[in-house]
């Protein structure tokens, strides 16, 4: 019983890291109706930056957090403004077509660079408190785990907060559910889709960072964080941060739960097949609005 | 036209074995090419995990061909088991919408290509008896064949009722179903037929090759290839993909790039180029170059 | 110069290959209640699409309170002081009511004063500050067709359009819809009004034009446009 609840623990910790990489590609579909499958890569860079600020300047994972959102926040502005924003002009079906295809080439150029800038091999960032746990009752959690929900939690907070207190933030939400009635109001749309892209780009790089510190990296791990996202965001529907962090909670668990009672490989496959589920069965996730 | 055909062809009997296995995988590909554009130009339907109907293709016809049944028997049976794979994956990612189809045929690759990846061995070598029978001649003449009948399909698609439907259903499944035309019907059999497609392409590569690879054929690059191979020469048309495939090996030729970090990248960078300037790909500059011929040697035309 | 605030001459415009106006040419002056009628596909909203930046014409001019608008974005016509309240509405049902108004004053000519503008149009419409915590999905249709055209107002506009109005309202209120109207022109900013429904408008705007199939096709006072023969086929023959 015991051991059960430690593997759920982990799970729902690991979990959160999903639900923020999801977010980040959830907020990015809502807005501009594309769909980022590159957004793994995005990941990946962000646990890149932690590791060489790490490695070469002894910057604490933590703290690199504050550079790699912003780093990733302006690559995002330079994907939108050369790649997705060219997209913007077309009807929903091809945007969303040609948004995927973009996508997928995009992901397959960063993965290649990733190899021969860094190789293919895994990387591992060890501070100091790396191997330290926090004892809750006679659950052992670690402490990168616990540090990295925590992050997650206020990354998430701090979004909510944005999109519901602030301007730019209404702007946002306005623009996701109607761009015409928006542009009416004064709203700058590209601007906001610009934002709102390069927001679900510094959301991965934040992801990336946390990944970066509680697991090995490599340029080979773009692919798996993408489908984790697309899992999640289909699990959620779309609609509520709070839905896909739930839901990215709920994949951890499960995935965990799956390895122990029926072994390693079923782990990523779980994951997979409740996609595959969800997407016929309920294709409007769990919490989100009929599409 | 007819001058390559008679080039590929006479092929063997000009030259070397180097340019005949060159030659043969630039065919396979274009197999693969067709078959994707089949269901993405006509059907409208992208399908990101295309490279797994080549994948169980090539596994199923060379672990029945090592066992010892002839490749006559055993390339169909491995096609088979691409259409085979195509219904129980189709018949429940077709009935989601264009994206949705397209990142659920993703997921479902990925997950073929854990299990593959987890249970089957590295490499996969080729018996004595079937080393000492090699003969690279009829292969070659077998993919040839294979490109002809994947070009010459989606041609009859194009020409047929069925795919006037198709083309329907991709331009607005509404109206198509309006009209009378079953949209899933007409995507399901576009999507068996494009993974058979792939299956016999994967057969042939599987048959092909000397030491195999099992993950290599599972690979995303063979999907991406095809894609860029598409878009390149115009998405939708019979002729694009062939084009498309002769501009990709030519530049692939020229910058000496080979199955690397490199390829993906020069690739993944041209890829995005051509969708975005040339959504039609070459075939459709082609023409619109030539309209602007036509119309500028008119005088008086606005 | 014709002295007009809003003019429009030759607009022609199309939905990709679909022509749709034919060469449309308004004139309005400073402070007018104009009302444009016609039937159903008559490219009236076509053409406030193209007043407000949402389409570009292919031919023709746009011109507010002297300078060029068509061409441009939708966003940069509302900061020139040009407001749509579109058909249907179109409010953002998922944001709260003092979310749609907050939102209407997007844009930064508006925004500087929006508290000022806020407490204005909560005194023209009492029930929006009633309901301001409130989904905007959730509001009675008439409520609805307030809060959008409030919401146009909080960009402080100097030109109103507004595209249908009435439509789907009872009689009652669409008359305090059209007293509303009446009150933002007298404070003077110049309207625009788009209807299919005839009578109601006619009442209230002192002229309009006609339009069918693309183009006007009749222009005149309320009591012109009436009697016009055209109008009356459209509206007793059917």
């Amino acid at each position: 019983m015991e051991v059960w609840l430690q593997n759920v623990t982990f799970g729902a910790l690991v979990g959160g890291l999903y639900g923020l990489a999801a977010v980040g590609l959830a907020l990015v579909f809502g807005v501009l109706h594309m769909l980022n499958v590159a957004h793994g890569e995005l990941i990946m860079l962000g646990g890149y930056t932690t590791f060489w600020l790490f490695t070469l300047g002894g910057l604490d994972p933590y703290a690199s957090l504050l550079v790699a959102g912003p780093l990733l926040f302006a690559v995002g502005v330079a994907l939108y403004e050369g790649l997705f924003g060219r997209l913007v002009r077309l009807h929903e079906e091809s945007k969303i077509q040609l948004s995927i295809l973009i996508g997928f080439g995009l992901a397959l150029v960063l993965h290649a660079l990733a190899i021969l800038a860094w190789t293919a091999d895994d990387r591992a960032v060890t501070a100091a408190y790396a191997g330290r746990v926090l004892h809750v009752g006679r659950l052992v959690v670690p402490l990168t785990r616990l540090g990295g929900l925590a992050v997650a939690f206020a990354a998430l907070g701090g979004l909510h907060l944005f999109l519901q207190r602030t301007d730019v933030g209404r702007a946002i939400r306005g623009t996701a559910e109607d761009w015409e009635a928006a542009s009416l109001m004064g709203v700058p749309v590209r601007r906001v889709y610009r934002t709102a892209f390069a927001l679900g780009s510094a959301l991965a790089g934040v992801a990336g960072s946390l990944v970066a510190v509680s697991d090995a990296i490599s340029p080979a791990i773009g692919l798996s964080w993408t489908l984790k996202a697309l899992i999640v965001v289909v699990l959620a529907g779309l609609g509520s941060i709070l839905g896909t962090f739930v839901a990215g909670v709920l994949l951890g668990v499960a995935e965990s739960a799956a390895a122990f009672a029926l072994g390693g490989v079923f782990r990523e496959v779980v994951g997979l097949v409740l996609f595959v589920a969800v997407l016929t069965l309920r294709p409007q996730g769990l919490f989100g609005r009929k599409l | 036209m007819a001058a390559v055909g008679a080039l590929a062809v006479l092929i063997p009997w000009v030259a070397g074995e180097a340019v005949v296995n060159w030659a043969l995988l630039v065919l396979l590909q274009v197999v693969v090419a067709q078959s994707w554009n089949l269901l993405a130009g006509y059907g409208g339907q992208v399908n990101l995990g295309h490279a797994a109907f080549f994948g169980i293709g090539a596994l199923v016809t060379r672990g029945l061909w090592m066992q010892g049944m002839p490749v006559a028997v055993a390339l169909p049976v491995g096609c088979a088991a691409a259409v085979g794979a195509g219904l129980l994956v189709g018949v429940p990612s077709l009935r989601l919408r264009g994206p949705y189809f397209a990142i659920g045929t993703l997921a479902m690759a990925e997950i073929l290509r854990i299990v593959v990846a987890t249970v089957l061995p590295e490499v996969s070598a080729l018996p004595a008896e079937l080393i000492a029978g090699y003969q690279l001649l009829p292969r070659y003449y077998l993919v040839l064949l294979l490109a002809v009948a994947a070009t010459g399909a989606v041609w009859l698609v194009e020409q047929s009722r069925f795919g006037m439907g198709l083309l329907a259903v991709r331009e607005d499944e509404g109206v198509a179903e309006a009209v009378g035309v079953d949209s899933y019907r007409h995507k399901l059999l576009a999507f068996l037929l494009s993974a058979s497609l792939a299956g016999a392409a994967g057969g042939a590569f599987g048959y092909y090759h000397l030491s195999f690879y099992p993950q290599f054929a599972f690979s995303p690059v063979w999907t991406f290839d095809a894609v860029l191979m598409v878009f390149l020469g115009g998405i939708g048309t019979v002729w694009g993909p062939p084009v498309g495939a002769a501009f990709f090996v030519l530049l692939r030729e020229a910058l000496a790039l080979r199955l690397t970090e490199l390829h993906v990248l020069v690739f993944g960078a041209v890829f995005v180029v051509v969708v975005l300037a040339l959504p039609g790909g070459l075939v459709d500059f082609a023409r619109v170059l030539r309209l602007r011929w036509v119309r500028a040697a008119r005088p008086g035309q606005a | 110069m014709s002295g007009a605030v809003l003019e429009l001459k030759g607009v022609q415009a199309a939905y990709g290959d679909a022509q749709v106006l034919w060469g449309v040419d308004w004139q309005v002056r400073s402070g007018e209640v104009v009302a444009v009628v016609g039937p159903n596909g008559a490219g009236k909203t076509t053409t406030l699409r193209v007043v407000t930046g949402l389409l570009r014409p292919l031919r023709g001019e746009v011109w507010w309170d002297g300078i060029r608008i068509d061409g441009l974005s939708a966003d940069q016509v509302v900061e020139r002081g040009v407001a749509l309240v579109p058909e249907g509405r179109r409010l953002f049902s998922r944001m709260t009511v003092l979310e749609n108004l907050l939102l209407g004053g997007y844009a930064p000519r508006a925004r500087r004063v929006r508290g000022e503008t806020l407490r204005e149009v909560f005194h023209l419409f009492p029930i929006l500050e009633e309901r301001a915590g409130q989904p905007a999905g959730t509001l009675s249709g008439g409520q609805q067709q307030m809060l959008a055209i409030a919401r146009a107002l909080m960009s402080r506009p100097r030109l109103l359009l507004l595209d249908e109005p009435s439509l789907g309202l009872a009689p009652r209120v669409v008359q305090q819809v059209y007293e509303v109207v009446e009150r933002i022109a007298r404070e003077g900013v110049t309207v625009v009004v788009v209807e299919q429904n005839v009578y109601p408008v006619l009442q209230h705007a002192p002229r309009g034009y006609l339009m069918a199939q693309g183009r006007v096709v009749a222009e005149g006072t309320a009591e012109e446009l009436l009697r016009t023969e055209l109008v009356q086929r459209s509206y007793v023959g059917g």
